[in-house]
């Protein structure tokens, strides 16, 4: 290739490159290393650094979902994908906690906009904690509750969601709820409900219940496949695997149901 | 609690920027090849450099000295 001089984009480009690189992965390595702090039971200021990880984690997944709805072949996708793919081969070839965590959390944020976006598709209407506010984090991420989805039959989900890289299909489990956050969850959908255009079936149900006793409300975690051949940005890989995981995830949680019932 | 909602571009390209250090814009735009390569050189040079970063803060912490001057 014959040498030439850059032209004015491929030097703004590069201009570009060493002015963000210095910025690039901070807020993940910082909240990172917040994380490896908790794991390793630094107490230090730990209600506060668990918010903020909570938060952060939140965002991101708000924003992987996002990016996943749009086209792959954007930019937005490519990037992140690219993110997360050297993330993934720089972890595999360390020992390093710090990159193994930080996987982690790339992950666990993936994975929860990949359900949210299987729940959505299979017409389930989904909220989310606000990240910016503090009772909602409080009552709700904090709690366990990553997103809440409401069915077309007026059922409503606590979801909390988890990666695995070892699963090829969801796995549910029932979770017991913790105190006060039915009432939460109740009073922020009625409160909602000037703001709430969509129209959606088992949204105008849950509205029209006056008590919080006539609404059926089971907290679950989901755990879902991590790797990357399964889960892509904010949305799983293959044909019709967003219908089978549905199936799977609703046959699994009937059955919860069903026990209750039966206990 | 709110609905979820798509975030616009011009969001995801300000979140981008909070959470990861860096803008991610091109809207519906697909990324040219050499795009491509200078993301991935910035990923590479900013993880290096994060993590060098917090190897000297680390040593930081270690070398700073209590209140008490000790």
């Amino acid at each position: 290739m014959a040498q030439r001089s850059l032209t004015e984009p491929e030097l703004k480009a590069v201009f570009n490159v060493f002015q963000q690189a210095k910025g690039f992965w901070r807020g993940l390595l910082a909240h990172t290393r917040t994380q490896l702090g908790l794991d390793l039971k630094d107490m230090r200021g730990h209600e506060k650094r668990l918010f903020e990880l909570s938060q952060y984690q939140q965002r991101l997944a708000q924003l992987a979902y996002s990016v996943g709805c749009m086209p792959e072949d954007t930019a937005e996708n490519n990037t992140l994908g690219l993110m997360r793919n050297f993330i993934e081969r720089l972890s595999s070839h360390s020992e390093a906690p710090i990159l193994n965590r930080s996987q982690d959390l790339i992950d666990g944020a993936f994975v929860q906009a990949a359900l949210m976006r299987t729940f959505q598709d299979n017409g389930y209407f989904i909220f989310v904690p606000d990240p910016k506010n503090i009772a909602d984090m409080q009552h709700l991420d904090m709690k366990g509750i990553d997103f809440v989805a409401i069915s077309e039959d007026g059922e409503v989900l606590l979801v909390d969601s988890k990666g695995s890289k070892k699963s090829h299909e969801p796995y549910v489990r029932k979770m017991g709820i913790s105190r006060g956050v039915p009432e939460y969850v109740f009073k922020s959908i009625q409160g909602d409900r000037k703001a709430l255009e969509d129209a959606h079936a088992g949204l105008d149900i849950v509205l029209g219940r006056k008590f919080l006793h006539s609404v059926s409300m089971t907290q679950v975690a989901i755990e879902a496949p991590s790797d990357s051949k399964l889960l892509g940005i904010g949305k799983f890989r293959g044909k019709n695997t967003d219908d089978l995981y549905m199936r799977a995830i609703t046959h699994q949680i009937d059955d919860i149901r069903e026990y209750e019932t039966a206990a | 609690m709110k609905p979820l909602r798509r975030l616009d571009p011009d969001e995801i390209a300000s979140e981008a920027e909070d959470l990861l250090g860096t803008r991610i814009e091109g809207g519906r735009r697909r990324l040219r090849p050499a795009e491509i390569l200078l993301t991935a050189l910035q990923a590479a040079q900013g993880l290096v450099q994060g993590l060098m970063g917090m190897e000297s803060d680390d040593e930081e912490q270690i070398e700073q000295p209590d209140e008490e001057g000790r």
